[in-house]
């Protein structure tokens, strides 16, 4: 709860649009690849050095995971089918060569189908968050503002109203 | 939570968002920048960046707890699996006193190993001070246990455990180990002692006494045929007829087939009596021929043996010469005599390891076996993706210990050894193990050398063999030979050791190896032999140099082995020379007595013999007579006799009447 009212937050005033558009973005590489998979080092390296909203990473992450689930299969098709294009063998054996590569697991269907198309998105996702959360500001935080939860979770003491129910 | 400014207009721009002030949202996203005022007077915080510097240090401290955590777990647990894992496959307790993991590059540190030796649990058959091992990232990532470098630091072995070592489930023996076992107590109960030739010479008395002749053999074998055949003449003896009965019969004969036949009724008369005296004559004809044939089959052999009774002397004496006088025979097995026990301990040692190891590359394998079969029965979880593997330039079998470099400095000596190329899948690998051992004991200038390969490239036709080299062995005090009667010790001797050992199919053994000794100077003093403080120790203060090839074959559990040396020639020889003096008298010493003992027996044999001769003859004689009175057709005899007599009495009559009438003629 204390995330979704810190992501609102941030939703809604406090924090650089393009901020929370990244946050999406690196939720959503996190979600779509496997999790526990040495590419995703470099994900939370990026996540603790950028100024990113954690729990806006993190909803983004619970959401995507879920799809993932099911795009699993197409990103084992595209992972295969990227691992055996006749024009990139000769790349694929230079990196299967190198102990960096074969750490990342690039060889692995899920993880380069995955991870290559998630790649692929970040950039038109990044936009695409970001003019969502403009227009989400412009068009819908006034209406989302007239909702009585939305107005206790403003303050404090309805934070901390509803943290102590919480607890 | 701190108080929050947030937007009141819904006019407010993304840049007046970017002025407002964001405050303190729980996160580590927040900083301390100064504020500037608002248009309402309210202090502001400026937007903040991108990038925040300090999640970098937050990175790096929680990268480092995690780090810590797994290092410390897995530190724990990889020395419970290694020491569980380790102990399974051996076959007795396997300990590690302490486990270290290095990083970069990936480098795994044993110390206090200790390995107890699963035939004696209160001995650690091999204590290691340390064994560290740098692992290949790379290829481990790809799920190969490639061991780049194994180092093994200053080990002891067969040291005292205060704990058993044994494993709570009991290994069963192997078979083979229980024959071997067996094998090697049986052989320990032959082995007693040192055999040494029979050297006891030059006493003929002495020879005489202790040795069989063939002489003497033959003689008392003649003697008892003649008495047998004495015994059988006698019981045939006592039924042959008298010279009296025979003169009898002679004179019975005569007196019916001479003198004048008077008429047929004379002739059927003598013929009557004739039968009377043929019936009486048949018991002792077939008395006679009994005698006779029995004569007639013992004799020639007898006589043939007492023939070549001559000849046997000369036999004896050349038999006896040539065995007491060791020329070409006499101390041909001394290598095998001295060393081959030697030899067949080194021998029994390595086969021990052997032994040892079996069992281990066995256990090892069923896991590794057992393992590749419960990963081939796990199919793909799902979602996990699929491998595509291309192609390596470095390709590895999935367990190989590329180099293991081992070196001590232990009571003995300082050891140091290097194995390359250690893996169960040649195969792949296409390359042996090769394995050099240098082994310089405290007493020696230089080391000996092991060189060797193990390839299973061709696994029906693996191919095991090691060479070995040790110039310049000295040796002091060696103790050759424990026996009392040869307890040969080499008090000093350089030596150079050479050979070569093959496994064919883990089953063969072959090996050849050479000893070469220079500047020997050997020490029988301690003999209690009288005949070796004189003979032999002399022989062996001339030796200086000598060599022994051993030749190592057959089976590992029990190879056949056998030494040559000249050491056997130069003993020999001297040996020969020394003797040759000694040897001519006592020859001739031998010779006279083995003749007087020949003609001990031959004189009396000869008599028996003449004496049955002489029987033979008579009876032959006998025989002869009876048989020719028996034969004789007295009728006819007789009647032809009366035909001639009426003949003549015819023919007188003639004659006379022919002279009356001539003297009536011209006389009157």
């Amino acid at each position: 709860m204390s995330m979704f009212i810190k992501f609102f937050k941030a939703l809604n005033a406090n924090q650089h649009p393009g901020q929370i558009a990244l946050s999406f973005v690196l939720g959503m590489i996190l979600g779509l690849t496997p999790l526990l998979f040495p590419h995703n080092l470099l994900i939370l390296l990026l996540v603790f050095l950028l100024r990113v909203n954690l729990s806006a990473l993190l909803v983004a992450f619970v959401f995507f995971t879920g799809l993932a689930y099911l795009f699993d299969p197409l990103f084992d098709r595209f992972g295969y089918w990227l691992l055996h294009l006749q024009s990139l063998q000769t790349l694929w054996t230079d990196l299967y060569n190198q102990t960096l590569w074969q750490l990342l697991s690039f060889n692995n269907t899920i993880v380069i189908g995955s991870v290559v198309f998630s790649v692929l998105i970040s950039v038109p996702a990044f936009y695409g968050f970001l003019v969502l959360v403009r227009l989400y500001r412009r068009r819908f935080l006034e209406w989302v503002q007239r909702f009585k939860l939305v107005r206790m979770l403003r303050g404090a003491e309805g934070a901390n109203v509803i943290g102590g129910m919480l607890k | 939570m701190n108080q929050t400014h947030t937007p009141d207009t819904t006019n407010q721009t993304d840049a007046d968002m970017d002025q407002t002030t964001p405050s303190e949202q729980g996160q580590p996203t927040m900083s301390t920048e100064p504020t500037k005022p608002t248009k309402s007077g309210k202090p502001t915080k400026p937007p903040k960046g991108w990038v925040r510097w300090s999640g970098l240090g937050w990175f790096a401290l929680v990268f480092a707890l995690v780090f810590t955590v797994v290092y410390w777990v897995g530190t724990w647990a990889l020395k419970e699996q290694l020491e569980h894992y380790a102990s399974k496959a051996w076959g007795a307790k396997v300990e590690i006193g302490n486990i270290d993991i290095g990083i970069a590059p990936i480098r795994l540190g044993l110390d206090d190993l200790q390995v107890t030796d699963p035939d004696k649990p209160m001995e650690n058959l091999l204590e290691l001070e340390r064994i560290s091992a740098s692992l290949s990232l790379f290829h481990y990532i790809g799920g190969r246990t490639v061991i780049e470098d194994l180092v093994l630091t200053e080990w002891a072995m067969h040291q005292p455990r205060q704990t058993s070592g044994a494993l709570e489930e009991v290994t069963p023996v192997s078979s083979e180990t229980a024959i071997r076992k067996a094998s090697g107590e049986a052989a320990s109960e032959k082995k007693s002692g040192l055999a040494m030739p029979d050297m006891a010479l030059p006493d003929p008395q002495a020879i005489l006494e202790r040795e069989s002749l063939q002489t003497l053999e033959k003689a008392r074998e003649i003697e008892q045929d003649i008495n047998d055949l004495k015994q059988a003449w006698s019981e045939v003896q006592q039924q042959l007829p008298s010279q009296d009965t025979l003169a009898q019969y002679q004179a019975q004969f005569k007196q019916l087939s001479d003198g004048k036949v008077s008429s047929p009724a004379d002739i059927q008369k003598r013929v009557s009596e004739f039968q009377q005296l043929k019936e009486e004559m048949e018991a002792k004809r077939d008395a006679l021929k009994k005698a006779r044939d029995l004569l007639g089959e013992r004799l020639p052999k007898l006589k043939a043996d007492m023939a070549s009774l001559k000849d046997l002397p000369q036999q004896d004496l050349n038999r006896l010469m040539s065995k007491y006088s060791l020329d070409g025979q006499g101390l041909s097995n001394v290598t095998y005599l001295l060393f081959g026990p030697q030899i067949r301990q080194y021998t029994q040692t390595g086969l021990d390891w052997y032994q040892k190891a079996q069992p281990f590359i066995a256990r090892l394998s069923k896991m590794l076996e057992e393992r590749e079969a419960q990963a081939a029965e796990q199919g793909p979880e799902r979602m996990l993706g699929r491998e595509v593997n291309f192609a390596l330039k470095d390709p590895q079998p999935d367990f190989i210990i590329k180099r293991i470099t081992a070196s001590a400095n232990i009571d003995w000596g300082r050891v140091v050894a290097q194995v390359n190329q250690v893996t169960f899948d040649h195969p792949t690998t296409k390359l042996p193990v090769r394995f050099e051992v240098a082994a310089t004991p405290a007493s020696q200038p230089n080391a000996l050398i092991v060189k060797g390969t193990s390839s299973f490239v061709d696994p029906e036709a693996p191919v095991n063999q090691a060479s070995f080299d040790w110039s310049g062995y000295q040796l002091k005090d060696w103790q050759l030979a424990k026996d009392d009667t040869l307890p040969v010790v080499m008090k000093e001797a350089t030596s150079t050791i050479r050979g070569k050992v093959s496994l064919t199919g883990l089953t063969e053994v072959t090996a050849d190896v050479s000893l070469a000794y220079d500047k020997v100077d050997f020490d029988l003093s301690q003999t209690q032999s009288k005949q070796v403080a004189r003979y032999i120790a002399p022989l062996f203060d001339k030796v200086t140099a000598f060599t022994v090839d051993t030749d190592i074959q057959g089976s590992v559990f029990a190879p056949s082995l056998s030494a040559t040396s000249d050491l056997d020639q130069v003993l020999s020889g001297a040996f020969k020379q020394v003797f040759q003096q000694e040897m001519a008298q006592a020859k001739g010493q031998l010779k006279e007595r083995i003749q007087a003992q020949m003609q001990g027996k031959l004189g009396p044999l000869q008599g028996q013999l003449d004496g049955l001769l002489d029987s033979q003859a008579s009876v032959n004689g006998d025989f002869s007579d009876v048989q020719s009175i028996m034969q004789t057709n007295l009728e006819k005899q007789l009647q032809s006799r009366l035909k001639d007599e009426a003949k003549k009495a015819a023919q007188d009559k003639i004659e006379d009447n022919v002279g009356d009438q001539l003297k009536g003629l011209f006389g009157r």
